[in-house]
């Protein structure tokens, strides 16, 4: 096991920011924390990198207890915080060699690093250039490049997405999963679905500093009973045929808006059969008819109520 | 160490800070030098007034009476007489006059000063040179002689009144420049805020990344303390010699206790810009403006800008000048200009580094108290 956190606690003040907080992580893994704004994340990165200081608690790294002081276990971490951490006076090329300098002496050794993390994000042409001619996406690359130069073998990766181009997101995706196959395990850190889903092996929901639940995707999904959302697009209901559809059998949820149907169904099979003989003995017409699996979203609705995202 | 070229590099690559340390102080003390040369020097010569004892033996020396009348007279006039009468004592001290002349019996003249200074100087010295010069005086007088021929005589007199015309004008001159020098020393503040930013977790995100680094809190201490205090020393002494070779302001003959100066100097600017890190819980380009402000007015304090400030609060709040580290390094180059290395330069820096060890350790303390990495 590559990382050990048992019943960390952090308070601020009145706020607790962590409330017992477990996680263990084996190598190998790519795990995502996920959980909205404020739900604890990057505290919980802070006191796993021993950066923030804990109330109670422990963190193991390579089966060793984290200090700041513990050196030969820094030397196999690699951080992408949030915000763009290079300096502005240092060329790109200069920047990751700084970085990577401070964790490999050799310096043959380090030049190889440095070509290699600037050839994985894409930026080896723009070596010469200073941060501020860089775009937003080419600065994300260049602050994972300073991240993970030095091949670390734990690499701690804080929504290092935010407010980058889809484009530029999906490269760095891609590159995660590349990072992750040449042995490096990571704990990534968002508040966007998407992104955890497509990337992560098992995944964390965070809510008010507390585990509420922990598992691979499909483990999850089968945690609520939620099974299947179907919608129904550019439809005309009356009162009686909406009492058609609320007799449907495993229906969990009806909500009909803005000539929208959204129906949700429980477990069972051939809802949506069940569904398309409803209509058409009703000889209701409508425009447009979908189906789609439960999201983190829905899992993190049911568990607690709220949405994982402030703007849904 | 294997970083420490690229953080010098990037405090030279640092225009906006460049140009506050080192460019701004150079740009200020020529622009002193454009418009204050000889400004000070141009003082008027004061009338000394005397009090004269109206003996016998003073109504018998002639000459004495008639070089003193005539160095009374006219827009030149060294002196002003009046006759001595009711409570001399009092009179010097209430500061009437600055000398009571009494004329012994024997020719003798004796004087009672009111006190130490410029004034008391010059008055002891054209008596010394009256006794030397008295039968030539007496010729002269015979011969017609006017009140500025008589000066003309008294050579010594004449030239120390004039010499420390021009000292004091130049030392108010030079307070100008030195206290912008201290400016510049203090402004190493900056580099001070840029390593506190970089040595706690929470300060900055490069704070962060570099905390989660395997280097050894204390060599990086050390790394950025010596990178901040060699560069700012190398500016400073740039700009000494820019001041030195092209602004011809004279610093004495005590070169290394210059350097001495100037490289403590650095030392404090640079702890004061940690304590402000430090202790201000406001963004980095607040406290940049904090430390801009505050050595601007430290240096308004001794002197920049309006030089009698400096002997204002050296009469009225003296101990403002032992703790403005600006005042103590103008005052430090200003000893070492006029008169060399001397006791109170060795007070001068003691107290300087004094100051930068206090400033030092209350960063360390307040940086050990953080909840977020740093030392």
């Amino acid at each position: 096991m590559i990382v050990r956190v048992e019943q960390l606690v952090k308070r601020y003040q009145e706020l607790v920011a962590l409330d017992h907080f477990s996680l263990q992580v084996e190598e190998g893994e790519i795990l995502g924390l996920l959980g909205p704004n404020g739900s604890g994340k990057t505290t919980a990165i802070n006191c796993m990198l021993s950066l923030l200081k804990y109330d109670k608690g422990s963190v193991e790294l390579f089966g060793e207890p984290m200090r700041p002081d513990a050196y030969e276990i820094k030397k196999q971490i690699g951080v992408v915080f949030q915000n763009i951490a290079v300096f502005e006076e240092l060329s790109v090329e200069e920047n990751v060699r700084y970085f990577c300098s401070l964790y490999v002496k050799d310096k043959a050794e380090r030049e190889r690093c440095v070509e290699w993390a600037l050839d994985f994000v894409g930026l080896r042409e723009f070596r010469g250039f200073r941060p501020r001619k860089l775009s937003g996406g080419m600065l994300r690359r260049l602050n994972i490049a300073c991240g993970i130069a030095h091949h670390p073998k734990l690499i701690f990766m804080d929504e290092p997405t935010v407010a980058v181009d889809p484009q530029s997101r999906n490269n760095i995706l891609e590159g995660i999963v590349k990072l992750n196959e040449q042995g490096a395990t990571v704990i990534y850190t968002s508040h966007y679905m998407e992104e955890v889903e497509q990337l992560c092996t098992r995944i964390v929901i965070l809510d008010d500093g507390r585990v509420v639940a922990c598992g691979t995707k499909e483990e999850l999904k089968e945690m609520i009973a939620l099974r299947e959302k179907i919608t129904i697009e550019d439809v005309v209901l009356s009162e009686e045929q909406r009492a058609m559809f609320e007799e449907l059998p495993a229906l969990l949820d009806l909500q009909y808006h803005s000539r929208q149907l959204r129906l949700s169904f429980g477990v069972g099979s051939g809802h949506l059969e069940s569904l398309l003989g409803l209509l058409r003995r009703a000889q209701i017409s409508y425009g447009k008819i979908y189906s789609e699996q439960p999201t983190l979203n829905d899992v993190f609705l049911e568990i607690t109520g709220r949405e994982l995202r402030d703007d849904v | 160490m294997r970083t420490l070229w690229y953080d010098v590099q990037l405090r030279f690559r640092n225009k906006v800070i460049l140009f506050w340390m080192f460019l701004f102080p150079i740009i200020l003390c020529t622009l002193f030098s454009l418009v204050l040369r000889d400004v000070y020097a141009l003082e008027e010569q004061t009338v000394i007034p005397l009090g004269i004892e109206m003996n016998e033996a003073y109504e018998q020396d002639a000459t004495l009476q008639a070089v003193l009348q005539q160095l009374s007279e006219g827009e030149d006039a060294l002196f002003s007489l009046e006759a001595a009468g009711g409570d001399v004592q009092e009179q010097l001290e209430q500061g009437k006059w600055i000398a009571y002349v009494q004329v012994m019996e024997d020719g003798e003249i004796a004087l009672t000063m009111s006190g130490n200074g410029l004034e008391q100087t010059i008055t002891e010295m054209f008596f010394d040179e009256f006794s030397q010069q008295r039968q030539l005086a007496q010729t002269w007088l015979e011969q017609g002689a006017s009140s500025q021929e008589l000066q003309l005589l008294f050579t010594q007199t004449r030239s120390y009144v004039t010499s420390m015309s021009a000292q004091q004008g130049i030392t108010l001159e030079y307070v100008e420049y030195f206290s912008a020098l201290a400016m510049a020393c203090m402004y190493c503040g900056y580099f001070g805020i840029r390593s506190q930013q970089q040595l706690q977790a929470n300060q900055s995100p490069l704070g962060m990344r570099l905390q989660c680094a395997p280097c050894p809190r204390h060599v990086v201490l050390i790394k950025e303390l010596l990178c901040n205090n060699l560069i700012c020393i190398l500016l400073n002494v740039l700009q000494l010699a820019f001041m030195a070779g092209v602004l011809h302001i004279s610093f004495g003959h005590s070169l290394y206790w210059v350097l001495g100066t100037t490289c403590l100097g650095s030392f404090a600017g640079n702890g004061l810009g940690l304590l402000i890190g430090s202790v201000a819980s406001l963004r980095s380009e607040q406290k940049v403006t904090v430390l801009s402000c505050f050595v601007l007015l430290l240096s308004f304090l001794c002197g920049m800008m309006v030089p009698s400030v400096k002997y204002f609060v050296h009469v009225y709040a003296p101990f403002l000048e032992w703790i403005n580290p600006c005042a103590l390094l103008t005052d430090a180059y200003l000893h070492l200009s006029m008169q060399g290395a001397n006791w109170n330069v060795c007070f001068d820096l003691l107290m300087l580094a004094g100051i930068g060890i206090v400033f030092y350790g209350i960063s360390y303390l307040f940086m050990r108290r953080q909840q977020y990495e740093s030392l």
